[in-house]
């Protein structure tokens, strides 16, 4: 009976260790190093913006809010999964989005795999509920509409560092930002460093953004987007807790369009880091599973 | 045994959701929707194709992330049936889905899920989907089809679930071994003569028998399905895998031709008189039509890629290929009588997709189905139109689709074009007024002869409105 119950202790202890031993990933970025360059601030900003310093994250709750110019609202609920691979293999992760709401979209699901390679393309698989099968797709172009709303492809998934190039204008306080979706007033009198960045892409759909990067953090908190005319058309904030000792975690992202009055927010639960996804959660068979 | 299983698995099914209520109100999921479909035919607005009313209730239970119950109830009634004199002859397979449990069923999923890191097991009724091409059956032969509307409606509703086994084991990260066991066996709805989109075969069938009645004789038809045994059951195995972004998927199915063969047999044991015509049977001889069917072999295989880099960098190849082995087809024979031979089948297609101006997306595909001969003794094969079957028959299709104001607008359309210069020409459009409400119209155009695939439609140009709430 005692050398049952000595196994038993074993095993438990042996499944601390390998537990402890594989989920070693953080749920936070390392620190900035002290007087960075642009490019340094920029390439920390991408790491908190992809979680690459986690080794697997989980949104339950996705929430885009749609509003037009005549406050006309709709909602997307997803539930979002992403294991970030640091490399290996070419991939820099793997992302699963599962439409929850409306009905009509539910059950909509796209898995996307990401190469490290800026110049490469992601990969694509939806499940079509329409159908009933997975598909392979190519990448929507990276100015096309996410999900409709504001954003872009590029905004939400594919602008990595490299995209543009970067320049430091200079340390401002940041004046603050009303989110349009809870009212509350943000970053007021944060001092932030001011980054100008150009697209490489000839005639993007942007001349370039003024980027507002909050000092303390690291965290790209405002992007102001240019015409060629030097006209502002939209506006892009960020909101992350970003607890001095805890995990930080994307809450907020709204953009706002002056062109059209459109407004878009998506509002994000709490991440979960680290829970021991594995690569194998991120193939199409995951997509099969899919009842909707 | 197949009855013990949909007992325990409604049971189950029940029970859950009875508990889940009650104990776990968070792991349940209770969805559904409203839709009203109207068709009418575009040189005739004044005539309806359809006028359906659909009831749609999903419900999911989930106690743990690798456990789940799923069921999807679907009733629909077509009122054109009450409506339109002409439809008369086809009300009553037309109007609703009168069963509970197989075939085109009110109960259209229902099955148990368990998933775990190398296994996946899915018990019940199901659709399983094979292949890369859109609108057409390649190598996607596992559930039947539903062709109340041609190939019209959305392919998740055209298909017919079966009760199956579908395990699916995971050696590989990426590489999957599906295995299906299918007891339950169902054939292809092929509408009535008198419904719209009835085939022209069905028409000219429905003819003859009348023709028969009218010289004296009984008609009476039957249908022979496998019986219910493990010797009759399907099977099917997928592998499937990823080297580097290159997908490709292996595949054989033992399956059964979904569409029946009709014999014809003479009882004379009722006559009654004289034969009327010469060469006939005696008058009052009963004329026995037995639906059978036979089994296939299938193998095949797809691939997809997307180029994600170079030259070609935003395009999606796709294809698949499938050989089917004995098909039975059919013919008209010397004595002008419908007759059956089994000839070997080649099906592929390679599609194209491609986002050419931001969010204008274009899928192209190209279709080939070859028959191993062109005749059976200089007999052509027959379409389900009753026209002449090519040796090789070539489709392309053409799908263009985008969205506009915030993706509430989505536009799109379908071109057909068969070899013998058919067309269907398909275009719709898609709004959501809000999250809950939906609307879609659209049309089908048909153009061709009557005697191939699209062009026997071409007197069944619909214009539609869908009407969908949500909730």
């Amino acid at each position: 009976m005692r050398k049952v119950e000595l196994a038993v202790v074993v095993w438990i202890l042996l499944g601390c260790f390998v537990t402890s031993a594989f989920a070693a990933g953080k749920c936070r970025p390392d620190p900035l190093p002290p007087n960075p360059t642009v490019g340094q601030i920029m390439k920390h900003w991408y790491e908190i913006k992809f979680t690459r310093f986690a080794d697997d994250v989980s949104y339950d709750i996705c929430k885009v809010i749609m509003v037009d110019k005549s406050g006309f609202k709709r909602e997307k609920i997803s539930i979002r999964k992403r294991i970030i691979l640091h490399g290996k293999h070419g991939f820099d992760y793997k992302d699963l989005v599962m439409i929850t709401y409306p009905e009509y979209t539910k059950g909509l699901a796209i898995l996307t795999w990401a190469y490290t390679d800026i110049n490469k393309q992601n990969d694509l698989w939806l499940w079509l509920p329409s159908m009933k099968k997975v598909r392979k797709m190519s990448q929507a172009d990276e100015d096309d509409s996410f999900l409709g709303t504001e954003f872009t492809v590029e905004d939400v998934s594919t602008r990595r560092y490299g995209y543009e190039s970067y320049q430091l204008l200079g340390e401002a306080e940041f004046p603050g930002y009303t989110c349009r979706y809870d009212k509350k007033l943000y970053f007021k009198g944060e001092p932030c460093w001011k980054i100008r960045a150009v697209p490489k892409r000839k005639n993007w759909y942007y001349a370039y953004r003024i980027l507002w990067v909050d000092k303390k953090t690291g965290v790209e908190i405002f992007a102001e987007y240019y015409n060629k005319l030097g006209k502002k058309f939209k506006e892009v904030f960020h909101y992350l807790d970003t607890p001095q000792n805890g995990c930080w975690s994307t809450r907020i992202w709204e953009v706002y369009n002056y062109r059209t009055g459109h407004r878009d927010t998506i509002v994000i639960s709490p991440a979960r880091y680290n829970t021991g996804l594995r690569e194998r959660d991120f193939s199409p068979r995951v997509l099969e599973r899919m009842e909707w | 045994m197949k009855r013990i299983c949909i007992i325990i698995l409604a049971l189950l099914e029940w029970v859950s959701l009875a508990q889940a209520s009650i104990y776990r109100g968070h792991s349940l999921t209770l969805e559904g929707s409203l839709k009203n479909e109207t068709g009418v035919y575009l040189d005739n607005v004044g005539k309806y194709t359809k006028i359906m009313d659909i009831i749609d209730l999903k419900g999911q239970y989930r106690p743990v992330d690798e456990l789940s119950f799923f069921m999807h109830i679907r009733k629909f009634w077509d009122h054109a049936y009450n409506v339109e004199s002409d439809y008369q002859s086809a009300r009553y397979l037309m109007y609703t889905n009168r069963k509970t449990w197989t075939g085109i069923s009110w109960v259209r999923e229902c099955y148990l899920d368990y998933f775990s890191v190398y296994l996946d097991m899915r018990l019940g009724k199901q659709i399983v989907t094979w292949g890369t091409a859109d609108g057409i059956r390649v190598l996607d032969q596992v559930n039947p089809l539903d062709y109340r509307e041609f190939t019209l409606r959305d392919w998740n509703e055209i298909k017919i679930p079966l009760w199956m086994v579908k395990l699916e084991a995971a050696p590989t990260v990426n590489g999957s071994l599906q295995f299906l066991f299918i007891p339950d066996f169902e054939p292809n709805f092929l509408p009535p003569a008198g419904a719209p989109y009835a085939f022209k075969t069905a028409e000219t069938a429905a003819q003859s028998y009348a023709r028969l009645e009218r010289l004296g004789y009984r008609v009476v038809t039957r249908e022979q399905r496998p019986a219910e045994k493990v010797g009759n059951a399907k099977f099917g195995i997928r592998w499937r895998d990823i080297i580097g972004s290159f997908e490709y998927s292996l595949n054989y199915l033992y399956g059964w031709n979904m569409n029946p063969e009709t014999y014809a047999s003479v009882d004379t044991s009722t006559m009654t008189g004289p034969p009327p015509l010469t060469g006939y049977p005696p008058a009052g001889s009963t004329y026995i039509f037995t639906r059978k069917y036979s089994r296939i072999n299938l193998w095949g295989g797809s691939f997809s890629k997307s180029f994600v880099e170079g030259f070609l960098k935003g395009l999606t190849i796709r294809g698949e290929f499938a050989y089917l082995r004995d098909v039975p087809v059919s013919y008209y024979n010397d004595r002008g009588q419908l007759s059956y031979t089994k000839t070997d089948q080649y099906k592929y297609v390679i599609g194209l997709d491609k986002y050419l101006i931001t969010n204008w997306f274009f899928s192209f595909q190209l279709i080939q189905l070859i028959n191993s001969q062109k005749d059976y003794q200089g007999h052509r094969f027959l379409l389900p139109s009753g026209g002449p079957m090519d040796k090789v028959s070539t489709y392309l299709t053409l799908k263009i689709s985008t969205d506009f104001f915030h993706e509430r607008l989505k536009p799109e359309i379908l071109f057909i074009y068969g070899d013998d210069n058919e067309w269907r020409i398909s275009p719709k459009m898609y709004y959501e007024f809000n999250d809950h409400l939906t609307a879609i119209t659209g049309m089908h155009i048909f153009v061709g002869k009557e005697s191939e695939l699209y062009g026997e439609f071409n007197d069944v140009n619909e214009l539609y409105l869908e009407l969908r709430y949500s909730f």
